[in-house]
């Protein structure tokens, strides 16, 4: 049962052009999807589309977004102004990359995560302010009192995360997009922030979309992994399947490089790619004619997915 | 045994942030540092964000005065040297800045960026000029094309390299360089860390090179400090990664194995600044092992031999177990 | 070159786009060719002549054998002239044709010595755009060397500066250039070097020695910010010297509000010169100028509208489109919209 079904989805920018060129995603309820990819993978694109956040001039050419369980289920794309901005904050919410950025630093931290919550819920602020402590114990930080009072600029960048985790988390939204959360971040601070994550989505059942370009970050947490390169995603599945058994040779060589920096030895990025066929045709060495041709995703075995020419599988 | 080319001794190296009615309010970011690079050897500081690293480094540089210690590379110390003599210097020690985004000039093409020093500090014809910049672009694997784009035309990695063909260009001995891989993706990290091990056979270069992920230590170097609040909490050679004994080192070994636990003994609100009035560990405050002997007094440096030195009241209790 | 063609190509493109800016940008350009031109708009002297079977353009040029000719009787048969559409000298008096209102003849009037408005409004705009240029010129070059100084290097000079932008900043800007104005002119004797600075010169000198205190703040600010930048301590490690730094990797980078500042500089120049003319400090009687129109057109301003109007509208219209470019250029300079 999908809480969120990506189908095809087609996206330009003005500057950049084609950004996603057929993606394809499925996240059920209580999973923690990992979406790994590299910086122009469209990462964030897919983010921002399920948010319904793209900057102006960016165009939708094609494919849906249904988002919901059973009954409820809605092509977001589909939706008004007006309906999305009643999902955003309280079905689907975002933790963002960059905490300091986003948060005002001229307003208490505990203040703005209570405007969140009024914004959505009808509740006085001194209902709201309990709240809040709650919230912030529910992070794991000691003294939620003292915390609230703070401004960001006093705040080191692990607790100011662990804020924004508060506030994505603050009206038990189905499904939070983590983006790049612990990228800011120092190595020996990341743990805590991914695993907290981890926590919300076992406790809660909450289903988690975890965007990072380090597979490390994302095995730690997820219960399935989707590759993504260059507008499409390339393989999808549970991650002990997809870190274990990896079909695509990409990911062979994103595992490589995220865990132990060395990869094989492959062509450069070419600067401009061939738009029609599978992507990573130019830096790939088992490419033949046929990879001209946009590979489709196709089925390995139990919802482990490929889209790879190499690879012998069943249509989906 | 070996020759020392850098060899830095209590280097200290404070700031003082002036609040509005006068008082200073003094931040120490590096607080007595000792190493050694040792000629033909390749050292990783590893350390966090605001740990010093950075500040250590541009006063190798020679960016910085640092306000004690002295920093000595070839018989000179730069800590105290004039300006001819940190000329000289400069010929042979080079730095590679961590963000490729700000560490080339946008409006100067990458001809100029990678020809900078040797027009500068060398007299040297347009011809020769020509010739020296296409072979650098070759050494770090960029076309010779390259040479008339910006960098807002090139990628993150490409930028880097750029960044790399500059410091090589004077022929350095020693390159210090500033978190390299950290603005970039993962397999650009690798193939960039590639370039840099075979920079280091071909061109017979040390790399003092600062990070905050050992997997790129251990690829390169062959010592590795390790850096926390302005001080040197280990050093280790990288053959002996196995046997890091400092709680913090083990943190940075596996970073995404670390359990949020209470701390084990009562901490107060503001200890993780302690060290900054206090003689003690700085590390006290996010320790696992913490003992009451951290609160109090300062962390003993302990050689374990081999090359392998620590500062911890942990180390020094396991030494005496022994 | 392409990144520099790039950035300014993108200011240039958004530039384009607002119809304000294309027209302060046109009044601009039609000034600077009234300036540059005004000979072949409002002069004595035939751009053209066919004369006894030879072709002269006298204009430019005046042989011996038709020096001093009286072109304006020239106009029998085997003499072809084209005379400028304005066929008046600024300075031509005529007293038999003293304020007259606007006419075939003369098309904006004269004024009460009989000269030509149209003519005096030309010349006034090279006289205005000459002061306003060259003075901004000025003020702009010790502005860059004084900011660029004092934020690069910090410390006693940093100190030294910013104390002489506070004194100057203490003096009203224009009874300072009064008082150096009421001197009449300024010598100045440098090493075997002897100037002596007079009427438009000395104009453009004090616009410029009292102007620069806002360009050195801004750049100072601006050099203060881009040093701190990674490439800057490249350079230094590459062993580059302090003005290397300064003009080949920070100045370029603080061009574009100078920029902006120098062209709502001009605007002000120009009003400063035609305020001071106006007052009768400007520049000599002689010297046309819009200011000094105004000035004279005080007491006809009842009867003679045109004396009032013509010279104003210039003034107004000059200093409208030099704002007017000088906002867009802020916008079309902002760093946020440059990928």
């Amino acid at each position: 049962m999908s809480l969120l079904e990506v189908k095809g989805l087609k996206v330009d920018l003005p500057t950049c052009g084609n950004v996603l060129n057929g993606v394809s995603l499925t996240i059920g309820r209580g999973e923690v999807c990992g979406l790994v990819g590299e910086s122009g993978s469209g990462k964030t694109t897919l983010a921002l589309s399920i948010l319904r956040l793209l900057p102006k001039g960016a165009k939708i050419k094609g494919g849906q977004i249904l988002f919901g369980m059973g009954d409820e289920k809605n092509d977001l794309l589909s939706l008004s102004a007006a309906e999305m901005r009643k999902m955003r904050g309280r079905l689907i919410s975002m933790v963002p990359q960059e905490p300091g950025k986003a948060l005002n630093p001229v307003m208490k931290v505990g203040d703005q995560i209570l405007e969140a919550i009024l914004a959505h819920k009808k509740i006085t602020k001194d209902v709201g302010r309990r709240a809040v402590l709650d919230l912030l114990r529910s992070v794991c930080i000691d003294e939620p009192e003292r915390i609230y009072n703070s401004y960001p600029h006093e705040l080191s960048g692990g607790m100011k995360q662990r804020i924004l985790i508060a506030m994505g988390v603050s009206l038990s939204p189905r499904l939070i997009i983590a983006d790049e959360p612990t990228s800011a971040l120092d190595p020996t601070i990341r743990a805590g922030i991914i695993n907290l994550l981890g926590e919300i989505s076992s406790s809660t059942g909450t289903s988690i979309l975890l965007i990072t370009h380090d597979m490390e970050v994302a095995s730690a947490i997820a219960t399935h992994i989707a590759v993504m390169y260059k507008g499409m995603v390339l393989e999808s599945g549970k991650k002990e399947e997809v870190l274990q058994g990896s079909l695509h040779p990409y990911t062979g060589v994103l595992i490589a490089a995220s865990t132990k920096l060395c990869k094989p030895r492959m062509p450069e990025d070419p600067a401009s790619p061939s738009r029609d066929g599978c992507p990573f045709y130019e830096r790939c060495w088992l490419r033949k004619e046929v990879c001209k041709k946009m590979p489709e995703m196709k089925m390995w075995r139990g919802g482990h997915l490929v889209a790879c020419h190499m690879v012998e599988g069943e249509d989906v | 045994m070996c020759e020392a080319m850098l060899t830095c001794r209590g280097v200290k190296k404070s700031f003082y942030n002036r609040s509005w009615f006068g008082r200073r309010c003094r931040v120490q970011a590096v607080g007595g540092v000792d190493m050694e690079i040792e000629k033909g050897h390749s050292t990783a500081l590893v350390g966090e964000s605001g740990c010093g690293k950075t500040t250590l480094a541009k006063m190798i540089a020679g960016l910085i005065r640092p306000d004690e210690g002295e920093i000595v590379f070839d018989g000179i110390d730069i800590a105290r040297a004039d300006q001819k003599e940190i000329k000289k210097v400069r010929r042979a020690l080079q730095m590679v800045f961590q963000d490729p985004y700000s560490s080339l000039n946008p409006r100067m093409s990458v001809w100029d960026i990678v020809g900078e020093p040797l027009a500068i500090n060398e007299r040297i014809s347009r011809m020769d000029l020509d010739r020296r910049i296409e072979e650098l672009l070759g050494m770090v694997g960029l076309p010779p094309l390259y040479a008339i784009r910006y960098p807002n035309e090139l990628s993150g990695g490409e930028r880097q390299r750029v960044a790399i063909a500059r410091a090589i260009s004077l022929s350095p001995r020693l390159l210090v360089a500033d978190e390299p891989l950290s603005a970039l993706d993962p397999i650009v990290q690798a193939d960039i860390l590639e370039l840099f091990i075979e920079l280091k056979d071909r061109l017979d270069i040390s790399y003092l090179f600062i990070t905050h992920d050992i997997k790129a230590a251990v690829r390169l170097c062959d010592n590795v400090l390790v850096m926390y609040g302005g001080v040197l909490l280990e050093k280790i050679p990288v053959e002996r990664l196995g046997e890091a004994c400092h709680p913090y080192t083990e943190m940075l070994l596996h970073p995404m194995r670390i359990k949020e636990e209470r701390h084990p003994i009562d901490v107060p609100y503001g200890t993780e600044n302690a060290h900054l009035t206090k003689d003690v560990c700085p590390f006290l405050a996010r320790c696992p092992h913490a003992s009451r002997e951290c609160l109090t007094l300062p962390p003993p440096k302990i050689s374990l031999g081999n090359g392998h030195e620590v500062m911890c009241h942990l180390a020094k209790r396991a030494k005496g177990v022994l | 070159m392409s990144e520099k063609r790039s950035y300014w190509r993108g200011v240039w493109l958004r530039f384009k786009k607002r119809p304000a800016a294309m027209f302060g940008l046109s009044i601009a350009i039609l000034l600077l060719l009234a300036a540059i031109f005004a000979p072949f708009i409002a002069g004595e002297r035939p751009i053209v002549m066919i004369w006894k079977g030879k072709i002269y353009a006298p204009i430019i040029y005046e042989p011996r054998s038709i020096k001093g000719l009286d072109y304006k009787g020239l106009m029998d048969a085997d003499a072809r002239l084209i005379m400028p559409p304005i066929p008046y000298l600024p300075n031509t008096y005529n007293l038999d044709e003293v304020l007259l209102p606007p006419s075939k003849r003369h098309p904006l009037g004269t004024d009460e010595q009989g000269r030509d408005v149209a003519s005096q409004v030309i010349w006034g705009a090279r006289t205005s755009l000459v002061v306003g240029i060259l003075s901004v010129f000025l003020y702009t070059a010790i502005g860059l060397l004084l900011g660029a100084i004092a934020g690069y290097f910090g410390g006693v000079i940093d100190m030294v500066v910013s104390r002489l932008i506070e004194v100057m900043l203490c003096f009203p800007s224009f009874f300072l250039m009064l008082a150096l104005l009421a001197m009449g002119s300024v010598s100045i004797d440098l090493m075997n070097i002897h100037i002596k600075l007079s009427g438009i010169h000395m104009i453009i000198f004090v616009i410029g020695i009292t102007g620069w205190t806002g360009v050195a703040r801004l750049v100072r600010g601006e050099v203060l910010k881009l040093k701190q930048l990674e490439y800057v301590a490249a350079a230094k490690v590459a062993g580059a010297s302090p003005s290397r730094i300064i003009f080949r990797h920070i100045l370029p980078h603080a061009i574009s509000p100078v920029v902006v500042v120098a062209t709502f500089g001009v605007a002000s120049a120009i009003l400063a010169e035609s305020g001071l003319s106006f007052l009768g400090f400007g520049v000599p009687p002689y010297v046309p100028s819009w200011g000094g129109m105004l000035s004279r057109a005080q007491d006809f301003m009842d009867t003679c509208w045109w004396l009032v109007v013509v010279p104003g509208a210039a003034i107004f219209v000059t200093t409208l489109a030099y704002n007017l470019i000088g906002e867009a250029l802020r916008d079309a300079m902002d760093p946020r919209l440059v990928v």
